[in-house]
């Protein structure tokens, strides 16, 4: 796992499995990045060949931290496999696949700026 | 009904981490009998999600009880049992799409049943106080049938 932050986005790079065992590095990595003040951030799965339904919870509980923090996590890099399980279990809203590579800009674009 | 062919009888402990043996060991015989892309990424992952409930629902993680899994063909579907001693809970439940307002609170919050389920043919559970037996079918691509 590696914690690239780049501008204003913060990637969370994941490289192996994600089953349930995952859980404690990515929060590690996640709590990494918002001490060091990330805001937008995107967990990239390009480097996952295999994930379980415990990984992808562990997944689903870690956008959710985000999104309570006031910060938007977006789920980035997956085969065409886990993009359909991800619209399959509802969780394609927070996926997102840069039209060119690691141009993450419009991952926030709908960010709703405090008033 | 077709004869059933028993091709492949495998076990593997209950560790996580197994499953992906079961994993490799399905798309070989899937691969063998004309299965291809994503029917086999989709096969894989209900495998996988089999035995995972398996190891640890089904025989409480206890490693040196085995997970059985069986592959045979009727001659129009390649078709995976996996079985476990039914150590812990019996009466899998079926989970749903995610609320990302109320994500899953367990380790996998049932959303394995719900991919086996969305991703193969055909499931049948059969829970008993000796475990659970979950059958999944794959129907053969035409090409592939005689």
């Amino acid at each position: 796992m590696t914690v690239q932050p780049q501008a204003a986005v913060t990637i969370l790079e994941v490289r192996g499995d994600v089953t349930m065992d995952a859980e404690g590095e990515l929060a590690t990595a996640y709590e990494t990045a918002i001490a060091a003040g990330a805001q937008d951030l995107i967990l990239s799965l390009a480097g996952t060949e295999y994930m379980s339904s415990g990984g992808i919870a562990v997944i689903t509980n870690l956008v959710h931290a985000a999104q309570a923090s006031g910060r938007i996590m977006k789920i980035s890099g997956l085969n065409p496999h886990y993009q359909k399980i991800f619209r399959m279990m509802g969780l394609a809203q927070y996926c997102w696949d840069p039209a060119a590579p690691g141009d993450y800009r419009g991952a926030f674009a709908n960010r709703k700026e405090p008033s | 009904m077709p004869n059933k062919q028993r091709l492949v009888e495998l076990r593997i402990p209950s560790v996580f981490g197994y499953e992906k043996v079961a994993m490799a060991t399905v798309t070989a015989v899937a691969t063998r009998l004309g299965i291809t892309g994503e029917r086999i990424s989709d096969l894989r992952t209900a495998v996988a999600e089999a035995c995972i409930n398996a190891i640890e629902y089904g025989n409480g993680s206890v490693a040196d009880v085995p997970v059985v899994i069986t592959m045979s063909t009727d001659g129009r579907h390649l078709l995976v049992d996996v079985r476990d001693r039914g150590l812990g809970e019996t009466k899998p439940r079926m989970g749903k799409m995610v609320d990302i307002q109320n994500p899953p609170t367990g380790p996998h919050a049932n959303m394995g049943l719900f991919l086996i389920h969305a991703l193969v043919d055909e499931v049948d559970i059969v829970c008993r106080a000796s475990g659970t037996h979950v059958h999944m079918a794959m129907r053969l691509p035409e090409m592939a049938l005689h």
